[in-house]
Parts: structure tokens; C-alpha cells; sequence
């Protein structure tokens, strides 16, 4: 038998080091400041009375895993800064909130059983969550279990919102907000534009928000140009959708939602083709985002209806306090993340428990059902929804409006983005 | 026939190149390890997205240039198959259940590495090449291009490898029957380090190509992954010439079929395809009986 070879042995150990160092290599930064804010909770936070569980169903692993990880710290800052201010008040009671997190895995099964152990097993009443589409697994327990829901968001899917799900609630903007933001902006300002092309994630929602998309584009005005273009999220490359978007021959196009990862490709490979059509983006990723991914030379000719980030003029107190923290927390000046998929949900509840005046979720479902205003991470919000979801359970609020051009992106207004 | 219809077909030839450039890329590094070790490297995936990171954060953090941060992805990367074949394959050797776990070992612990480390920041590596190629009425990145040319390019040299030298000589002698192989004197641990390094650094290449012209996620391996396994079984578990066809297929499956029907539909489509040929062909296009 062959002698084993140290050297070999060694050359191979040191290696596998080096790719380990280099795959962790942003986990210093990440600890560090952990740790601060830790510090920083620790010395401001009153100390609590009692505290209350709220369950938040978060998408930790599969696909979406990622992006989650970093919404559920959002979600942590806006507990935090909850908690901060007081906690909320029932019953004469302070409570300070508290998060349990359990993992859907990115599909309806793993977020079903996340929602029933969150349930049963950890018996919250409220839940917060979760993203996606994956809401259709969620809102139908939650009413057979009489559970508050706050969605983080909704693809219009059956099961997800509508009104036989009264214990659910949308607490942030969700893709049709981001599209009513950026069709109201293209109206206003590119008479030039006829006929619009389409496209969306085929993750099922096509015959649902596509439909609805499809109706307020022609209720605007425009020709829409073929059928929707429907992509796979999953695609090793967008080239053959952008091709086909291409083809259609339309004035502009619109990637009705989605995230950076696909609306970033499908614009660089468009650009790529050679055409300059208008390209709109409306989804909760942020303009940068979408620069990183298409490129800076084919950033061009793009209006992005987004979630609100570094540069947005005039944000609310409460939007620039959770922009800090989370640099804070991230390590990064400049961290332009903040898409408040859960945060803002948590945000709203605060003040839900406050006016109701009870944990009970049947109370808490009436009190906020009856709301027609309340303040978000962005601003005042307006609740709304009962023409587009059957219920008036969706909270509305301004969104920005970023052109995009050569790489650069100028913030452009303040578009309110309410959902009818 | 209309302008917007030969532009469609035009990019559609061009999609259905750079992508099959990629995958034959992959799906041969996959088949060298099967070929000399009787592994099914189901990490492979894995490792294309840790080269991606390699070259992505040493072209970013560093500021090296992409083309130095590329090469040294493909060196580090590729040395790291030394370390796989010692440690995770060469002890299981024979062993398809084990090796199955290493692999899964092997995947979660560079995916959760990089996800936790990383976190959800759009992340680019910077483009090797930028500008736009125009030939009369059609416009095609040199991005793509050069994708293009690499690829094919390193495909004809693998080739001459494993046909023209003694090392790759030695290599199909290990493929075709590992006794006789060793009782010729081939240093047979040598070999299957050799083609984890060869295996190991395509995957990386393609990994530091792909990070650029599209973007990093941790599970970007997952993906590109189910694209070999449908290149290795539709061509035949083995088989180079296989490869090369079958990568060729499913790589103008990918860019045809997203401009006839609807997103996810296209991968149902394309195993249905695949399910029938097979249904025909058993064994893939170029398969033989599989070993005993």
C-alpha cells in the first residue's frame, strides 16, 4: 500500500483553509457588528415588563434564503425600535415584542408546516409573513386557527388574499403597488409610449396578477403587445426572454415584479441585443440592485418603481432611523438594503395592539380592518384593496420613482402607490 | 421574412451557443471524474459557484484584475480537487452511497459557508469584456463572444489532452480497466487527482465566466447542476462525444424553448424531450452498458 503523502496531505489542508477563509470572508465584518448592535440594544432598551411572542414566518433557506436572512434582521430593528419606544401598551400593560422565527424553506410545503409549528407548537397568535407567493400555505390556517396574519407580501395567487381570508392582512407594498406606481409615472411622463410589453415570473401568477396587470395597462391606455412573457426565475439565462421581448416590437417594456436577479438580466441582454426600448422595473428590489446585475453601460432608458433606499429624497424620521440601523447592523455606510418585507408589518402591528388594546386576535382583525390610515416605515399609509383583493385589508403607501441612465439613477418622485 | 423574426432566430442561434459552450464545459468535468473514478461528483455544482465567489471576490475586495482574479479561481479551485480526491473520494472509493454523503456534506457546507458569509447583496463580478458586437441588423455582446470562444477553445483542448498527451492517455487506460492500468505501472492515484484538478478548475472557469455575465447566489450551482445531470444522462453516463451532443441539445432546448411557451414550463418540456429520447435510447445517445 501506497505511504501517505505529508506533504500532499498538508499542500491539500492548507488549501481547503484558504477557500474556507475566502468563503467566510465577509463574516468578520457581519460579528462585529452584531455584536454592537447588541451593545447598543442593551444599554437603551427599557427593560420589559413582560413580553409578548409574535410569530414571523421567514423564508431562511431555499432560494429566497438569502434575501430573507436579511429582511429578518430588518425585522429585528423594527422590534427593536418597538421595543425602544416603549414596547406596546394593553391592558395598562407594557410588553415588549418579541420574535420567533420559524424557517418555510422557500416552498409551500416547508412554509406550512413553519406556520403550523409556529402555531401549534409555539402557540402565537399573531404572525407576521411570510414573502413571495407564499402566503396561498398560510392565510387559510391562519383563519381555521383564528390567527392574526400580516403578509409581507402577495402575488394575487388563490388562498393568498381575498375576502373569505379575514384574519389576513397585506402590511407591505406587494408587486401590484410597485406596478400602480410605475404605470401611473409612465402615463405622466412618456406620452410617447403606445404599446407596452409584459413581462413577470411564472411562478403562478400570471392568471392572477397577470390578468389584473393586463387590465390596468389597457384601462391606461396601452396596447399591450403579444401575451405576457412569462419567465422561469430559475433560468440559467434570461437572453431567449429578452429576445422574445425584443420581438413583440413594443415602445416599452414592463417586468411587473420579480427580483434583481432576472429584471437586471432580461435589461442588460435587451440592451445587449441592441434595442433602447423603455424599460420599466417595479419590484421592491432597489435601483442599484438592478445596476449590478445589467451592467453600468446598459443601465440606460429605465424607469424603477422600488423600495425606498439611500438617496431617496425627504424619507420619513422612522424610514431614516431603520436605514441607519441597518447599516449599522450590516457594517456599511453604504448599505443600500431596505426592502422592510417584514419590518413594516412589525411596525404596523405596534400600533395595532396600541389602538386595540388587546392580544386577541379576533379584536386585533376588527381594530385594523377598521383603520383607514396608519403610519408605515415609509410614511402615513392608506388601507385599502377591497377592488383589488375582495378586501380592504391591504396597506398603501408613496413609493419612490428612479429613472435610470448610463448607470446612474435620479430619484424622481414620490408616487402614492395605492392599491384601489 | 420580418426583421423581428430573423433577429429572434439570430439570437436564438447565439443563445443556444454561448449556453451549450457553458454546459459542455461543466458536464465534462463531471464526466472526466466518472470516467477514471466511478464518481458521480454531485458537488460539482458547488464548487462552479465557490469559483464564482473566488474570482468575484478577489476582482471586488481586492481590486485584482477579473482576467489574474479568474485565473487564480481556476488555480486555487483546481488545486482544491487534490484535497477532494484525497480526503472526500479516494476513502470511499467504490462506495457510491458514502461518496453520495461526502457530496452532500461537501454542498451544504460551501453553500451555508457562503450564504451566511455573504448574505443577500447582488453580487457581480465585473465584466471581462464590455461593448457590443454588431454585424449589420444584428448586436450581440462580446461578453457572449468571448464566453463563447473560451469555452469552445478549452473543449478542443481538453480534447487534445485526454487524446494527444500521456497523461490523458493514462487516463482513458485508468477509464477502461483500472487493473490493467495499474498492472501497466500507471500511477492511478495520480490520475484521478489529476482529472479532480481538471474537473475541479472547468468548474470554476465556467463559475468566474457565468458570475460575470449573469450574477452570484450561493445555490447558483443548484441550477446549472440539473443541466448536466439531464447532459450526462441524455448523452450517457461516460461518454465525451455524448457530452458534446447532448450539451449541444439541451443548451438550444434553453434558448429555444423559453420563445415558445412560458417560463417554467420550458424545464417540464425539455425532460419530457428527454424522457423520450431516452425511451429509445436507454442507455443516452453515446452510452454503453454501464460497467459491473
Amino acid at each position: 500500500m501506497k505511504k501517505i503523502s505529508y506533504p500532499l496531505v498538508l499542500t491539500s489542508i492548507l488549501l481547503a483553509s484558504f477557500l474556507v477563509f475566502m468563503s467566510l470572508a465577509g463574516c468578520t465584518k457581519t460579528a462585529t457588528t452584531t455584536a454592537a448592535t447588541t451593545t447598543t440594544t442593551t444599554t437603551t432598551t427599557v427593560q420589559p415588563i413582560k413580553t409578548y411572542t409574535v410569530g414571523l414566518l421567514a423564508e431562511l433557506t431555499g432560494f429566497l434564503g438569502s434575501y430573507n436572512t436579511a429582511t429578518v434582521n430588518e425585522a429585528q430593528i423594527a422590534v427593536d425600535m418597538v421595543n425602544e419606544n416603549g414596547g406596546v401598551i394593553v391592558g395598562g400593560q407594557n410588553y415588549n415584542l418579541k420574535l420567533v422565527v420559524e424557517d418555510g424553506q422557500s416552498t409551500l410545503d416547508g412554509t406550512t408546516a413553519a406556520a403550523n409549528k409556529l402555531i401549534f407548537n409555539d402557540n402565537v397568535k399573531i404572525i407576521i409573513g411570510p414573502d413571495a407567493y407564499f402566503n396561498s400555505a398560510v392565510s387559510g390556517l391562519c383563519e381555521q386557527n383564528k390567527i392574526l396574519h400580516i403578509a409581507g407580501y402577495c402575488t394575487m395567487q388563490p388562498g393568498e388574499m381575498d375576502a373569505t381570508t379575514t384574519y389576513t392582512f397585506l402590511g407591505q407594498a406587494a408587486s401590484i403597488n410597485y406596478f400602480t406606481g410605475a404605470l401611473a409615472y409612465l402615463k405622466a411622463n412618456y406620452p410617447n409610449v403606445k404599446t407596452v410589453a409584459l413581462a413577470m415570473p411564472d411562478d403562478g401568477s400570471i392568471p392572477y396578477f397577470g390578468a389584473a396587470v393586463q387590465k390596468m395597462v389597457q384601462a391606461a391606455g396601452y396596447t399591450v403587445a403579444g401575451s405576457i412573457i412569462g419567465y422561469n426565475n430559475s433560468a440559467v439565462d434570461f437572453s431567449p426572454y429578452a429576445a422574445k421581448i425584443i420581438a413583440t416590437g413594443a415602445d416599452a417594456v414592463i417586468c411587473c415584479s420579480g427580483i434583481a436577479l432576472p429584471n437586471g438580466s432580461i435589461l442588460k441582454d435587451v440592451r445587449d441585443a441592441g434595442s433602447n426600448m423603455l424599460f420599466v422595473i417595479c419590484n421592491s428590489t432597489i435601483p442599484t440592485d438592478n445596476i449590478k446585475v445589467a451592467g453600468t453601460t446598459e443601465s440606460t432608458n429605465v424607469v424603477d418603481c422600488s423600495a425606498a433606499y439611500i438617496g431617496c429624497p425627504n424619507p420619513s424620521a422612522i424610514l431614516t432611523e431603520m436605514i441607519q440601523r441597518y447599516q449599522l447592523l450590516v457594517g456599511n455606510s453604504n448599505a443600500p438594503l431596505v426592502t422592510l418585507e417584514y419590518a413594516n408589518p412589525i411596525w404596523e402591528l405596534g400600533q395595532v395592539l396600541n389602538q386595540a388594546n388587546s392580544f386577541d386576535p379576533a379584536v386585533l382583525k376588527n381594530t385594523f380592518s377598521n383603520m383607514t390610515s396608519i403610519q408605515t416605515l415609509y410614511g402615513p399609509g392608506t388601507i385599502s384593496g377591497l377592488k383589488t383583493f375582495g378586501i380592504n385589508q391591504a396597506v398603501s403607501y408613496q413609493l419612490p420613482i428612479t429613472t435610470i441612465t448610463n448607470g446612474v439613477p435620479t430619484f424622481q418622485t414620490w408616487e402614492p402607490a395605492l392599491v384601489p | 421574412m420580418p426583421e423581428a423574426t430573423i433577429l429572434l432566430i439570430i439570437a436564438s442561434i447565439v443563445n443556444a451557443l454561448v449556453l451549450s459552450s457553458m454546459y459542455i464545459l461543466l458536464a465534462l468535468g463531471f464526466t472526466f471524474l466518472f470516467n477514471i473514478m466511478g464518481i458521480l461528483n454531485f458537488a460539482h455544482g458547488a464548487i462552479y459557484m465557490i469559483g464564482a465567489y473566488i474570482c468575484f471576490f478577489l476582482a471586488t475586495a481586492v481590486g485584482m484584475n477579473q482576467w489574474l482574479a479568474m485565473l487564480i479561481a481556476v488555480a486555487a479551485v483546481g488545486l482544491f480537487g487534490i484535497f477532494m480526491e484525497r480526503f472526500a473520494f479516494r476513502p470511499f472509493f467504490g462506495n457510491i452511497n458514502q461518496i453520495i454523503v461526502v457530496c452532500i456534506g461537501i454542498i451544504t457546507v460551501l453553500e451555508n459557508g457562503v450564504s451566511v458569509s455573504q448574505g443577500f447583496i447582488v453580487q457581480v463580478t465585473p465584466p471581462f469584456v464590455q461593448g457590443i458586437f454588431r454585424v449589420g441588423i444584428v448586436s450581440i455582446s462580446w461578453e457572449r463572444v468571448v464566453i463563447f470562444l473560451i469555452g469552445i477553445s478549452l473543449l478542443i483542448l481538453v480534447l487534445l489532452f485526454i487524446n494527444k498527451t500521456k497523461q490523458g492517455l493514462q487516463m482513458r487506460a485508468v477509464a477502461q480497466d483500472l487493473e490493467g492500468a495499474v498492472l501497466q505501472g500507471i500511477n492511478v492515484h495520480f490520475v484521478s487527482a489529476l482529472a479532480c484538478v481538471i474537473a475541479c478548475a472547468l468548474a470554476a472557469l465556467a463559475g468566474s465566466l457565468m458570475g460575470s455575465y449573469l450574477s452570484l447566489t450561493p445555490y447558483m450551482g443548484q441550477d446549472i447542476m440539473i443541466k448536466v445531470l439531464e447532459i450526462l444522462v441524455l448523452g450517457g453516463i461516460g461518454s465525451i462525444n455524448g457530452v458534446l451532443f447532448a450539451g449541444l441539445i439541451v443548451g438550444t432546448l434553453d434558448a429555444v424553448l423559453p420563445i415558445m411557451v412560458s417560463g417554467t414550463a420550458t424545464q417540464a418540456i425539455m425532460m419530457l424531450i428527454i424522457i423520450i429520447i431516452l425511451l429509445f435510447k436507454p442507455q443516452g445517445l453515446f452510452g454503453k452498458e454501464v460497467r459491473g
